[in-house]
């Protein structure tokens, strides 16, 4: 890819200005025009790429540079008087994950362009080291004789006097089981610094390059550290047994004291004595992570901070990209919301670069509301795991087979990793950020999250169905005001990821006659974060269970952006299938299966949904998987909290041997868990009334929209879709459902359910 | 694990007879067999054309590394490229060519 390039800002309104990022490889010049996205799946099986230019927003001959992203977490502290400049100290603790890899600073004041100052690292054959320079030419190095281990809290003690050169390094295991934990040390003697290195700041996990443009810093440590003690002296034996045994406060003497333990959202780390001035952290290391003293008796930082005082520092952390705005478009104040692109041309290259323009708020122009999962666009970007996890060939039944964008992607790690990968050394991804190009947001891509979403947003524009488009960050910002203004809520395939304030929205706007079409599967699943103060990134953690590509290590299951209990929404507090009917039982990728129509889809509630449809077999073609009902589908759950007047109108049936159950749905494994044997792998199309006039239509398939335009939209998918769109729309309120009114299955009780396992389970409801 | 046998060998013709979800349960066991190899020197497929056309690579030893072409051949059907894919693997677990190969 010789163009590529980001938004300022994921998600604009009408009226606003729209900076875009471009870098080039090799282009002087780019055209730039903006284009609304109807279509962006180029397939030829797919409903076809379809774009319309906004005339009045086009540049030309753009000036192309090549753009640099800096790359891996650090803490900074600027220089100033609080940093002792004759003799100086550190304590602190180290959590080294890949002390092998390379070279890696865990503290400096060091200018490597011109070998100034000190620094205290890793050589990676797990040896600590330090080094000191003059800046003209004498550097004095020396180290410990044993290793540091990987992956074993060790306390390290480093110091020098810039007056007489003498240097010391101490280091002491942490923990006092097994063998190798008595204290280690090294002295020396290097060029006295005197305040040489006055004009450097002080870093932690990575040090300066001394150059002024990218990369600033260089010598990344992958691993945590434990509040860092800084002293105004050498340290001795007894500041590592004081900071091991009782913390760091009780380090006597302390210069400075970064605390991990407070803001826990927060770049800023708060310096603990006023002496020094505070921490900075650079590319969003990892937060709400446990320390040397956790001990399991608290599972939320909250409960416990001195547990949590550690900072998870990786190479592979990025929280923007920060390139320079290559050009900017003044968005029309009339222009309709939609999915939006700056189209970037150049002789032999063309890119998209994606973004949303959402409804402005307080307004709405249709009765329809197109919810853009922003939320979910974010957390896939930018996904490595086809090429980082070993199981994905095994995931997806085939061998894996790469784009263009694939190998750049794996090609230009700068650009980071998504909440689907791990970090360099094996520990999940917890953050995602929009400041970046984002791959798996672009179009004429897989079919999948954005891209395929625009099956529908294709499928509203090809039946001239009028639609708003608003997103996930809108409803979280906004709330129960942003869905209100619309009859209908048409999400769209894959909304997986939702905030807390986004549920919250979305449950009252059902509860006060609101209507909402699920178009997806695996929807409300995972329990996210949207930053305070930075929306554009986003947290999660992969707890306790659910389809995921990792596990959230021991007592880390909370989130530091809000201090939430992550994981699945399942596990949180509320099911999906009592938001939506329905929830994820089972994700597989080869087939897509076709429904089957069930008694209820002629029960007069629901009769308006098959208006016109013929025939018992629905969506048995489609684009992807060639199927209406696949990737990844839900089922309604009574005990999960599906409303027992709910009815099922359809079922899905023969899912292949691809498809295996979610962990949450078999909480221990066997052999019959897969689509072919397992009892209830299915999805089911469902209705149901709410309170106060509204209604949900819930398909319980990421493939249902793929099967929207198959033969010219002339199909049952397409009309069951179409019949509920309007039928939502009608201000008409629904009916109170008569008592037992529901599918038979969805009525038992829990006992009913338990004895279910003797009985055996319902094959036809 | 599983571990191949030189008679597995005689399962694999019917990747390219069958449609995937009919695969015979030996199949699949061979299949899944051969996608447990390391990444690293892994031998996969890019769509040079998404879609449209197809080359059989081998990726790199670490994470980034590009991935390097292992021959000339353009495959226009997806599925024949990713039978020599098969064959590739089989070769390098069992240190045998297939039948025909």
């Amino acid at each position: 890819m010789k163009i590529i390039g980001y938004p300022a800002e994921l998600i604009r309104r009408p009226g606003d200005r729209a900076g875009i990022m471009v870098s080039t490889d090799g282009i002087a010049a780019f055209d730039a025009a903006l284009v609304r996205i109807h279509c962006g799946d180029n397939r030829e099986n797919g409903p076809g790429f379809k774009e319309t230019a906004v005339e009045s927003c086009r540049r030309t001959a753009v000036p192309g540079r090549k753009q640099e992203t800096e790359i891996g977490s650090c803490m900074t502290v600027q220089p100033g008087p609080g940093i002792p400049d004759g003799e100086i100290g550190f304590v602190l603790n180290v959590f080294a994950t890949t002390p092998t890899k390379g070279r890696q600073t865990l503290l400096a004041r060091w200018d490597e362009a011109n070998k100034l100052g000190f620094r205290l690292g890793i050589d990676g054959t797990s040896t600590l080291e330090a080094e000191i320079g003059d800046g003209r030419g004498a550097v004095f190095g020396f180290a410990l004789p044993h290793p540091i281990a990987a992956r074993q809290w060790t306390t390290i003690g480093f110091g020098l006097s810039g007056e007489s050169g003498k240097a010391v390094l101490l280091m002491k295991p942490a923990d006092a089981s097994g063998f190798g934990h008595e204290l280690i040390a090294a002295s020396g003697e290097g060029p006295r610094l005197g305040a040489k290195a006055a004009g450097l700041a002080l870093s932690f996990a990575a040090h300066g390059t001394g150059r002024e443009s990218v990369p600033r810093m260089a010598g990344f440590f992958n691993g945590r550290l434990e509040s860092p003690v800084m002293l105004a002296r050498l340290p001795s034996a007894a500041d590592i047994e004081a900071y091991q045994a009782h913390g760091p406060e009780r380090v006597a003497g302390a210069a400075g004291l970064w605390d991990f333990g407070r803001d826990f959202a927060s770049s800023r780390v708060a310096e603990a004595t006023g002496r020094a001035p505070e921490g900075h952290l650079v590319n969003l290391p990892a937060r709400g992570v446990t320390g040397s003293r956790w001990d399991g008796t608290a599972q939320k930082f909250l409960e416990k901070p001195a547990h949590y005082r550690a900072v998870h520092f990786h190479d592979d952390d990025l929280e923007d990209c920060a390139w320079e705005e290559s050009f900017h478009f003044d968005l029309p104040k009339d222009l309709p919301s939609g999915i939006y692109a700056a189209k970037l041309t150049a002789p032999e290259a063309e890119h998209h670069v994606v973004f949303l323009v959402d409804e402005p708020a307080g307004m709405n122009r249709h009765d329809v509301a197109f919810l853009a999962s922003s939320v979910t666009y974010v957390a896939y970007s930018n996904e490595h795991y086809d090429f980082d996890d070993p199981n994905m060939e095994m995931k997806n039944g085939m061998v894996s087979t790469f784009e263009p964008s694939d190998l750049y992607l794996n090609e230009h790690r700068e650009l980071g990793l998504s909440t689907y990968d791990r970090h360099s050394d094996g520990y999940g991804v917890f953050y995602s950020s929009a400041r970046r190009p984002l791959i798996s947001m672009m179009v004429k891509g897989r079919a999948w999250a954005l891209n395929a979403d625009t099956h529908i947003t294709d499928w509203l524009a090809g039946r001239g169905l009028g639609h708003d488009l608003i997103t996930d960050h809108a409803v979280h910002a906004e709330g129960l005001s942003r869905l209100s203004r619309y009859k209908v809520v048409v999400t769209g395939t894959h909304p997986e990821y939702w905030t807390t304030a986004m549920w919250e929205a979305m449950t009252r706007y059902l509860a006060s006659s609101g209507r909402l079409m699920y178009l997806g599967g695996n929807g409300f699943y995972w329990r996210t974060a949207i930053h305070p103060e930075k929306p554009w990134l986003i947290e999660l953690r992969r707890a306790e269970t659910g389809a995921r590509y990792w596990d959230s290590e021991a007592g880390e299951a909370y989130m530091n952006f809000t201090g939430e209990f992550g994981g699945l929404w399942r596990r949180s507090a509320v099911a999906p299938q009592k938001l939506v009917g329905v929830g994820t039982v089972a994700t597989g990728f080869d087939y897509s299966s076709y429904y089957r129509r069930r008694p209820e889809s002629e029960d007069p509630r629901a009769r308006f949904v098959f208006a016109g449809v013929e025939g018992e077999i629905i969506g048995d073609f489609g684009s992807i998987g060639g199927g209406a009902a696949g990737s990844e589908i839900d089922r309604a759950d009574p005990w999960l909290g599906t409303p027992a007047h709910a009815l099922i109108l359809a079922r899905s049936e023969g899912h292949t041997r691809q498809y295996n159950l979610v962990p949450e749905e078999t909480p221990f494994h066997h052999p019959t868990i897969n689509g072919e044997e397992a009892e209830r792998c299915y999805a089911d199309l469902l209705f149901f009334e709410t309170p106060g006039g509204g209604a949900v239509f819930s398909t319980g398939s990421i493939s249902w929209a793929g099967s929207l335009a198959h033969d010219g939209y002339a199909n049952n998918v397409s009309r069951i879709t179409e019949n509920v769109l309007l039928r939502f729309a009608d201000p008409a309120p629904f009916a109170a459902p008569p008592p037992g009114g529901g599918s038979a299955e969805l009525s038992r009780t829990r006992i009913d359910q338990g004895n279910e396992f003797y009985a055996g389970i319902d094959r036809r409801g | 694990m599983y571990e191949l046998t030189p008679s597995d060998a005689n399962l694999l013709p019917e990747f390219l007879q069958r449609e995937r979800k009919d695969f015979s349960l030996e199949l699949r066991r061979v299949l899944n067999r051969l996608r447990l190899v390391p990444i690293a020197g892994r031998e996969v497929i890019v769509a040079v054309e998404p879609n449209k056309t197809y080359r059989l690579v081998r990726m790199g030893t670490h994470r980034g590394e590009p991935v390097s072409y292992i021959d000339d051949r353009l495959f226009t059907d997806h599925k024949r490229a990713e039978y020599e894919i098969l064959k590739l693997r089989w070769r390098r677990l069992t240190g045998l060519p297939l039948a025909g190969d």
